[in-house]
This record gives C-alpha cells, sequence and structure tokens, in this order.
C-alpha cells in the first residue's frame, strides 16, 4: 500500500509518500518561517493562505518525484487535528478531495500520533511499549504507549508549551523566531554561573509541566539587567539549561512510573542539542534507550502523517473503512490524544 | 461541454453541473458545515447527471471576496478534484455571481456588497444595458460611507444590504435591493461562459481573491515592556 501523507496543522506544509513494501520514498516540506517571522510567532491566517498557495505544487512534486513517480496513492492521510482550524481545513479538503477524484479511501490523522511514530520511519525503530515526550511549539506532553493507537497522556503543560515558551523568550531577548534555535545559538557563548532558572514544578511529584513562569523570569531578569550581547547570551543559557533539565526530570519520573526502557522523543524542541545531551545521560543511568527522530522528523511533516495513515488504514475493520470512504472532511481544532481508539 | 461550479465562499454552499446546456443545482445554507457537505454535494449533481469527474471539462470555483476559510475549503475542493481528475480550473470573482443573480427585470445597475466584517464591504458596481452584467470599475473593500457609483440609480444585492441598507439609501439613489441573496454556484457557471478558454488555469495556478490583506500587525512595542 503506498499513502500519500499531508501535514498542514501549523505552519509547515509538508507532503510525503510512504510504502508499505519500500518505506518512506519521498518527503518534501514548504516551511512558513519567512512568513511569521516578522511577527515573532505564527499568525494562523497567514499560516492557511500559504497552506493553500503550496499544497497542489508540493503535492505535485512528491507524487513526480524521481526514483518512485506515483501517479495515484491507494491511500491519503491527512492531518485533522489538533492544530489551527483555517490550516488544518487546508489539507482535509485538497485531501478528501484527492481521494474523491481517485477513488481511494482517505484518513484524518491525530497530528500528535504522527509524532509519536516518527520513530518508526528510522532503522532502529523503539518496540511499544515506550514512553514518549512530545515536546513542541503547541504541545508538551509525556506518553505511555502501550501499543500503537493505544496512548494515555501521564503529563502536560498546564500553560505555554516549551517550544512556545522559547519563541517567547527570544522574542524578548531580540533574537529571531524560530526561538529554539536562535536561543540554542545563542547559549553555546553563555556562562553556566551567572543566571540559575527555577525548574518548574519539579519540586512536587506529577508529570504535569508549566512555562509560562520561566518566561517571566527570563523577563524579570533582562529587565534587571543591560542586556548587551554577553547578558542575552547568558540568559539564553541559563533558559535553554532550565527547559531542558525540567523535562529530563519529568522522563525520568515517567520511565521510573511506567517501568518501561524505551523513551522516545519527539516534536521541534527535541532537536535542541542540550536536551539530547541530557536524555542521554539520563537513559545511561537507568539502563534504558533513548530514540530520536531525524532532525527533520521532529518539526512538523508529511511522512509521519503518511506513515500513521498507514497504520491506522492497516489496522481498520469493515465498520471504520465506511469513513475512510466518507466525503466528509471535518477537522478537530482540539483534540485529546488519548481519546484515540 | 461539462462544467462543474463551487461556491463556499459564504454561508451558503451551493454546486451546480451543466451537462450540454442543461443545468443542475444544490444550494444548502449550512453555517461551518461546508466542510461537512460540499463533496457530498457534487457527488449528489455527477450520480442525477450520469457523469463521472474525469468527463467534465472544467471546474469553476467562486474564489472570493467572502469568509477566508470559505474561500480556501472552496479552492481545496476544486483544486483537488480538479488535479485528481486532471481538469482545468476557472476562478471567477464572487461579486461577480452576485450580480450575475440579479433578474435582469430588476435594474440596469448593480451594487453588489458582501459583509466584509469590521464595519467594512466587499463591494462593486455592475452596467447591465442588456444580458449579463459588466463590472464598472474595479473590486473594492472599504467602509460603507466610502462607496461611490456611477450610475444614477441602483439596485442592490448581498450580505452587505443587510447590515447597512439604511445608511446606502442614505447616501444613495436605490431602487430596491436584496438583501438575503448570497453567490450561487448555478451563476459562477454563467459568468463562466461569457470568460475565454485562455484565463482556464491548472490546480496550483488557482488564485484566491481575498481583497482585504492587512490581517497581522508587526509589534512595535518592546517586548520587554509588557
Amino acid at each position: 500500500m503506498r499513502v500519500l501523507g499531508i501535514e498542514s496543522s501549523c505552519d509547515d506544509t509538508g507532503v510525503a509518500l510512504y510504502d508499505s513494501q519500500l518505506g518512506l520514498l519521498v518527503h518534501r516540506l514548504a516551511s512558513q518561517i519567512d512568513t511569521h517571522q516578522k511577527y515573532g510567532g505564527v499568525v494562523p491566517e497567514l499560516a492557511a493562505r500559504d497552506h493553500i498557495r503550496s499544497i497542489i505544487p508540493l503535492i505535485d512534486s512528491v507524487l513526480n518525484n524521481a526514483e518512485h513517480p506515483t501517479k495515484k496513492p491507494d491511500a491519503i492521510a491527512y492531518t485533522a487535528g489538533p492544530g489551527l482550524a483555517g490550516a488544518l481545513l487546508v489539507g482535509a479538503s485538497v485531501g478528501k478531495s484527492l481521494a474523491m477524484a481517485w477513488d481511494i479511501p482517505s484518513i484524518g490523522v491525530h497530528h500528535m500520533e504522527g509524532h509519536l511514530l516518527a520513530p518508526m520511519l528510522e532503522a532502529d525503530t523503539p518496540e511499544p511499549p515506550f514512553v514518549a515526550l512530545l515536546v513542541s511549539g503547541g504541545h508538551t506532553m509525556l506518553v505511555d504507549v502501550e501499543k500503537i493507537g493505544r496512548y494515555t497522556v501521564l503529563g502536560q503543560t498546564l500553560d505555554d508549551a516549551a517550544g512556545e515558551a522559547f519563541d517567547k523568550t527570544a522574542k524578548l531577548l531580540g533574537l529571531p523566531y524560530p526561538g529554539g534555535p536562535a536561543i540554542a545559538i545563542a547559549a553555546l557563548n553563555g556562562s553556566a554561573e551567572r543566571f540559575h532558572f527555577p525548574r518548574p514544578m519539579t519540586n512536587r511529584p506529577g508529570l504535569d509541566f508549566s512555562f509560562s513562569g520561566l518566561k517571566t523570569f527570563a523577563r524579570t531578569t533582562a529587565q534587571e539587567n543591560q542586556l548587551d550581547k554577553q547578558t542575552i547570551a547568558d540568559i539564553a543559557y541559563a533558559f535553554e539549561d532550565a527547559v531542558a533539565d525540567t523535562l529530563a526530570i519529568k522522563c525520568k519520573r515517567a520511565l521510573q512510573k511506567t517501568g518501561h526502557k524505551r523513551l522516545v522523543i519527539a516534536g521541534g524542541v527535541g532537536a535542541n542539542r542540550r536536551l539530547r545531551e541530557k536524555i542521554d545521560a539520563l537513559v545511561n543511568s537507568l539502563n534504558a534507550k533513548a530514540y530520536y527522530p531525524r532532525i527533520e522528523f521532529c518539526t512538523d511533516n508529511g511522512a509521519m502523517i503518511a506513515y500513521a495513515g498507514y497504520c491506522r488504514l492497516r489496522a481498520m475493520g469493515t465498520n471504520e473503512t465506511r469513513d475512510a470512504k466518507s466525503l466528509a472532511f471535518n477537522i478537530q481544532a482540539r483534540w485529546p490524544l488519548d481519546s484515540l481508539k | 461541454m461539462r462544467v462543474l461550479a463551487i461556491d463556499t465562499v459564504t454561508e451558503m454552499c451551493s454546486v451546480a453541473l451543466s451537462v450540454d446546456g442543461e443545468t443542475i443545482d444544490r444550494q444548502d445554507k449550512a453555517i461551518n458545515r461546508h466542510s461537512s457537505i460540499v463533496l457530498g454535494m457534487v457527488e449528489g449533481l455527477l450520480e442525477e447527471a450520469g457523469v463521472s469527474l474525469s468527463q467534465l471539462d472544467l471546474i469553476v470555483n467562486d474564489v472570493g471576496p467572502g469568509s477566508f476559510t470559505g474561500i480556501r475549503i472552496g479552492m481545496g475542493v476544486s483544486q483537488g478534484l480538479a488535479y485528481g481528475a486532471d481538469l482545468p480550473l476557472l476562478g471567477v470573482d464572487a461579486l461577480s455571481v452576485l450580480a450575475q443573480g440579479v433578474p435582469i427585470e430588476n435594474s440596469k445597475n448593480i451594487l453588489a456588497a458582501i459583509d466584509a466584517r469590521m464595519g467594512q464591504l466587499y463591494w462593486a458596481e455592475f452596467a447591465r444595458p442588456q444580458g449579463s452584467p459588466d463590472l464598472s470599475g474595479v473590486l473594492h473593500l472599504s467602509d460603507p460611507d466610502k462607496i461611490n457609483v456611477t450610475a444614477q440609480s441602483i439596485y442592490g444585492t448581498g450580505s452587505g444590504w443587510d447590515a447597512y441598507a439604511n445608511l446606502l439609501q442614505d447616501r444613495l439613489n436605490v431602487s430596491g435591493y436584496a438583501s438575503d441573496c448570497f453567490p450561487l454556484a448555478i451563476h459562477a457557471l454563467e459568468c463562466a461562459g461569457r470568460i475565454p478558454q485562455s484565463d482556464w488555469v491548472v490546480a496550483g495556478e488557482l488564485m484566491p481573491l481575498y481583497l482585504r490583506n492587512d490581517v497581522a500587525k508587526v509589534s512595535t512595542k518592546s517586548p520587554l515592556n509588557k
């Protein structure tokens, strides 16, 4: 089965082809960083406008790739939520309409399930059960993956997502968007000694996160100091260290609580090097193993949606297959991960 | 000629199919339900006419102005269908489609206006000496009290006449108006009939017509002083 995957939930248009025999054939991305950069964050209406402009040319280039040109896939998977409603509707409307024209099944995929399954596209895949940390600009959560399709949210952020805190802190330090890479680069010249930021919600039990206080702490620190290049680097260092540390502490608790020995790190913040160093040290100490998708699959992409769609279609019973033939393309801007069956 | 038209830019969701001069259509005033029903409506028309998508010659799509999300649902659907079935596309604007729907006996001059929210209207003036309305000038987005027309007397159509009828009647010589009119796919088909084939495009080249483009502001305030 060859599945065309379409991702348009936020600020990246991603399209990919996954083949159940051959694996991932091709994936392409139209990034919107240039569109949103001057606003310091994603503008939903502009995101949707970019998606509708990019999506057909991107699909065309994926299908007409040099190595595996594909006139018509066997199925289509598109992100149906959670995400920005206007952005989601672009991928959903195009995905469903293509499926109708080609007379093939199509399926709406949960964006976070896509991220959870992204490591499955690598050579060394994690066998469930495992713990997954999903950490991006829109989400921060720890998930117990008992098997594919069966997820229990162990904890999540009560306010800002970690990636959002990176963006907002970068903005107040005068660093460019997206904030994650910008802060990581600035932090390379930062001192570990000058500032120490709190590790929110680590002094009490539980697996929930809170990052808005950390952002406020960064603002207060910035206001109290002359914001020269070194101070920016030092604040970036302290902030990044606090976020990475906090995430690692909660991962440790999640592994201990579930007894699982495998940890998957997914989502855009999963590309952060400091976080990976701390996670590697953690799994070593627990005799566990960490799995990371390749950097380009940490952020939003069509490959993970194609793969998650393939898994869903493969597992479908006759009743559910009816949904794959339905012509309605309803999206769910809010869609709890543990409501999946 | 076999032509399918799709219009989702207002609260009215409509599709129309013309097969060798015979036209059938579906309309549903489906606020926030367009994504649930529009493809089913298309399928219903194709079944009724006994034609398949790949047997069509053209897909016509109303590309706005109107609801931003509505514009993109129509574009997503028409481009998905056109790409999959390898068909050309033609975009028509919502105000021309709206004017096309005004019965010929009503007026020689038309002011089509769609509520653009934020106290503004999408509007355009049309002259119809006979037959079909011709656009006079360009499409506008403005406050209702900035509307100026060239005709002595005009007939109004569209949702813009719902909220601003009194204001417009004070300013203009209005012979009558109908505010419960929407751009409809069946009228988009008629508009498309007057547009040369050289304007047809392939999927991916269809352009939306938002008119309102200042949808985001760059903050000049320092984030440190919030």
